[in-house]
């Protein structure tokens, strides 16, 4: 999604800023930002000092940022947006958030407010207010703002950030009441109204004093940047050419979180989208064993052979049936190697890239098999319940097989035979596959081929391993 | 839905600052009440921070007890605020977030200034004031340039608790500094008045109602009138006060001494505050309402309803109250010449938005009724009081 999502905060002594700003990059570097930023810092000096008008993040990085590794796309935040005349057009958002655009049946106090125009940007605004007893009236006011060039995206995805935001705001609300009631039991009303005026502290409190809690910030990060990745995935448009579009059916019942490549323990929001897919009860249930169910004995080992090997495999069929399928292939690769994996593609272009495995839907042409091209065709036969998929492939298996394959067979054969439960089967794939990682990252390392012939020998690599270490050095760098 | 270009049109920012300036889209209602608004003077409040401005605000337009002002919430937006419950006191006031400069881009300053009768300055009195002399100067510099016609007040703010001798002190040095930078700027020709206020007593009431008098066109003539009634009656001191907001708009000529302002200020409220007890709030002051107080100095206090929101309030000597009939007479007399001031300016009002009437006739109209009323109004006091 290309916008910018930032906290502004109405500051007692220097007024409205913005403090925290997350937006999506992509073609820039996060390194040229890095350098650049120096100059950008033009703020009167009070404002820098000031706690409330920055944020801290507990350590000594001031900037934090994640990767999608799908995507490519990087989020980060910063108290200035990163190139500087998207920061010009958040400050004038965030003065136009808390001083102008409140709502004004809510009392600045939860509502939204669109605003904006092609040349300032389109806005929507959430103000709220975080209770803080040693402030002028008992509260502080704050904002969240989703800035964007594209009007129309921003109206049509409203109910999807309207709603996070929301959980967002009434987070921080939560936190701020809980350190309101642990002040008021240490200093009441009464002695508040007997000492004065004195009770008014001169410095205004960060957002960190207010809700107790250190990693506010990062929280906050992880928030808005899983709204940036998942806002890109709740609409999509399609370029038709032709004749008039036909609404493409919706591609699957699940949350756009189906295609995220996130750690899901650190972002509790995405947790939350990926407990459906990530599941240790249906993880149980796609092993490799299900490969081995959908394509058949006899096509089992050339499906593995060329996931391990990086014959390029597309898998065509509708999204719901396919996708079990593709989680269960992403198991024969790495985790750093995921990124060549693409469920689900949108669009022709994507065939020809650098995905290695591929999933589309049917209406998408896609190129006929080859040595280098392995198709998996769903076909629309249901047999039991049971899919019914068409396998080609006109290249020829290794009379023998590289030693990480004929392990994983025998694994998949031993939960046939009832020695070992899925489960195993799963914990074994996983402890196979981090294993011959390992030994091509040690592979990398050496330099003269005379070391790594030592190195393949101490490792126990035989010939037959070579492609997996060709294609897999290539990518774990 | 069509995707071509429908924007805003591309004003600068913000335009009025407010809503006014997007409701472009036909909505009728909404641009005859900014019409409206336009021709309402406005009264600026700005000043740092912490000045105290919405308490200003809040102790002279809504009642508010000035202990309960430290709970107020800093003012993060303009609040705007409509004062129009009589026909001449009808302004708006603008109550700005210190926190913000706002006559730097992008604000738009011509759009704060122009229409803009009078801006006060609200300088803490308590708090080092050399920042707030600087920003006083930027502003003013900036509204004159915009807006040559507008006043500028200077309110001393917060000298509850000041000697006199440091707040004349004060005063004198603001007075300085800020003429000395006016002038280093080539502006001696702007005027500045200095009020030393404190919303613990009345010296803020005070201060506004210089700054409403102001406001108001019909001033001289609600002067005259006073000035005619008074001698006529007996009578020593004249305030016309705004019931609800306790502002004096117009005394006589006569100086006026701040302890008479406080008494009468002090009646209104006791007038007000016992009616409501024995009515509802709205009734609480209407066309019965008076009221005679007799201190001990032999002097008394008399008020009279003069409309719904206009009331008099009298000072004069015990022995002069033997005569209350005449006194009563002038009133009434007083009080149709108002009413007839006020119904010109309804006529003048209603001309300008047809402005095919005209002109000299309403010009001539004016003249020879307020004539008229005078002459009998002398008249009247003349024979009442013969012998």
């Amino acid at each position: 999604m290309n916008a910018v999502i930032a906290l502004c905060h109405f500051c007692e002594v220097h007024g409205p800023c913005a403090i925290f700003c997350t937006q999506t990059l992509r073609d820039t570097k996060i390194e040229d930002l890095l350098n650049s930023e120096q100059p950008q810092q033009q703020q009167q000096q009070g404002q820098k000092a000031c706690s409330a008008c920055n944020y801290t993040l507990g350590r000594n990085n001031n900037a934090i940022y994640s990767k999608d590794t799908e995507s490519g796309a990087t989020f980060v935040s910063t108290k200035v947006a990163a190139l500087p005349e998207v920061a010009n057009l958040v400050k004038q958002a965030a003065v136009r958030s808390l001083c102008c655009e409140i709502n004004p049946n809510r009392d600045g106090d939860g509502g939204f407010v669109f605003f904006g125009d092609s040349s300032r940007g389109h806005i929507l605004s959430h103000t709220f207010r975080v209770s803080d007893l040693q402030s002028r009236g008992y509260y502080q006011l704050f904002s969240i703002i989703v800035l964007m060039k594209d009007k129309y995206f921003l109206l049509n995805t409203k109910p999807f950030l309207a709603e996070h935001l929301k959980k967002v705001s009434t987070e921080l609300q939560a936190g701020a009441q809980r350190t309101k009631a642990a002040e008021e039991l240490n200093y009441s009303e009464r002695q508040r109204r007997l000492s004065g005026a004195q009770f008014l502290m001169p410095t205004p409190r960060s957002l960190i004093e207010l809700t107790g809690e250190e990693h506010v910030f990062a929280q906050l990060h992880s928030h808005f940047a899983w709204i940036l990745l998942a806002g890109s995935r709740f609409l999509t448009e399609h370029v038709t050419f032709g004749n008039l579009p036909w609404l493409p059916p919706q591609s699957s019942g699940r949350p756009p979180a189906q295609r995220l490549t996130y750690n899901s323990s650190t972002l509790p929001m995405i947790q939350m989208y990926e407990e459906t897919i990530d599941n240790p009860e249906q993880d149980e249930f796609f092993s490799l064993r299900h490969i081995k169910m959908v394509v058949g004995k006899e096509d089992f080992p050339i499906v593995c052979y060329c996931a391990l090997t990086g014959v390029k495999i597309i898998v065509r069929g509708a999204p719901d049936r396919t996708f079990q399928f593709m989680v269960c292939l992403k198991k024969l690769l790495p985790e750093r190697m995921h990124n060549l994996i693409r469920i689900d593609a949108q669009h022709q272009h994507s065939i020809s890239s650098e995905y290695k495995i591929i999933s589309v839907s049917n209406e998408i042409a896609v190129p006929i098999a080859s040595s280098c091209v392995l198709r998996i065709d769903f076909l629309d036969k249901h047999i039991n319940g049971n899919d019914i998929v068409s396998v080609k492939w006109p290249g020829e298996l290794p009379r023998k097989y590289p030693d990480l394959m004929v392990k994983l067979l025998k694994a998949v054969h031993a939960v046939e035979e009832k020695t070992f439960t899925e489960l195993v089967l799963n914990k074994q794939t996983k402890v196979l596959i981090e294993e011959w990682k390992n030994k091509v990252i040690c592979l990398n390392h050496a330099k003269s081929g005379s070391v790594q012939a030592k190195l393949k020998k101490v490792l126990g690599v035989q010939p037959q391993d070579q492609p997996i270490i060709n294609y897999w050095s290539t990518h774990l760098h | 839905m069509s995707y071509e270009h429908e924007d805003y049109p591309e004003d600068p920012f913000p335009k009025d600052f407010g809503y006014g300036a997007y409701d472009q889209d036909g909505l009728d209602l909404e641009a005859n009440a900014s019409n409206n608004s336009e021709t309402k003077p406005r009264i600026l409040l700005m000043g740092l921070r912490r000045s105290g401005k919405s308490s200003i605000q809040k102790v002279v337009f809504h009642k508010m007890s000035p202990n309960e002002t430290v709970f107020l919430e800093s003012t993060s937006k303009i609040v705007k605020d409509d004062i129009n419950n009589s026909s001449f006191v009808q302004f708006q006031i603008w109550d700005f977030p210190g926190q913000i400069d706002f006559i730097k881009p992008p604000f738009d300053s011509d759009m704060i200034f122009r229409g803009c009768g009078a801006l006060v300055f609200v300088i803490d009195a308590k708090d080092d004031y050399i920042e707030a002399l600087r920003k006083f100067k930027d502003t003013v510099i900036e509204a004159y340039k915009v807006n040559p016609h507008i006043k500028f007040e200077v309110f001393i703010h917060k000298v509850d608790g000041i000697s006199d001798d440091s707040k004349m002190e004060s005063q004198r040095d603001i007075h300085q500094r800020s003429s000395d930078d006016l002038s280093e700027a080539g502006l001696d020709q702007i005027h500045l008045s200095f009020h030393l206020t404190s919303i613990y007593d009345h010296s803020i009431f005070e201060a506004f109602s210089k700054v409403v008098q102001k406001l108001i066109p019909q001033l001289p003539t609600l002067e005259n009138l006073l000035n005619i009634f008074i001698p006529n009656s007996g009578i020593e001191k004249a305030f016309l006060f705004d019931v609800v907001s306790k502002i004096y708009i117009a005394t006589d000529s006569s100086p006026v001494d701040m302890q008479a302002y406080e008494l009468c200020c002090d009646m209104i409220d006791m007038v007000i505050d016992l009616s409501s007890i024995y009515s509802s709030e709205e009734t609480a002051f209407d066309s019965g309402s008076s009221s005679l107080i007799k201190l001990n100095n032999n002097t008394i206090l008399y008020m009279r309803e003069v409309n719904k929101f206009l009331a008099l309030v009298c000072i004069l000597r015990e022995e002069n109250f033997n005569r209350q009939g005449v006194i009563d007479y002038n009133f009434i007399c007083f009080r149709d010449a108002i009413s007839e001031v006020f119904e010109l300016r309804l006529k003048r009002q209603k001309q300008l938005q047809n402005p095919d009437q005209d002109d000299d006739e309403l010009a001539d109209d004016r003249g020879l009724t307020m004539g008229g009323r005078l002459n009998h109004d002398n008249d009247a006091a003349a024979v009442s009081r013969a012998p």
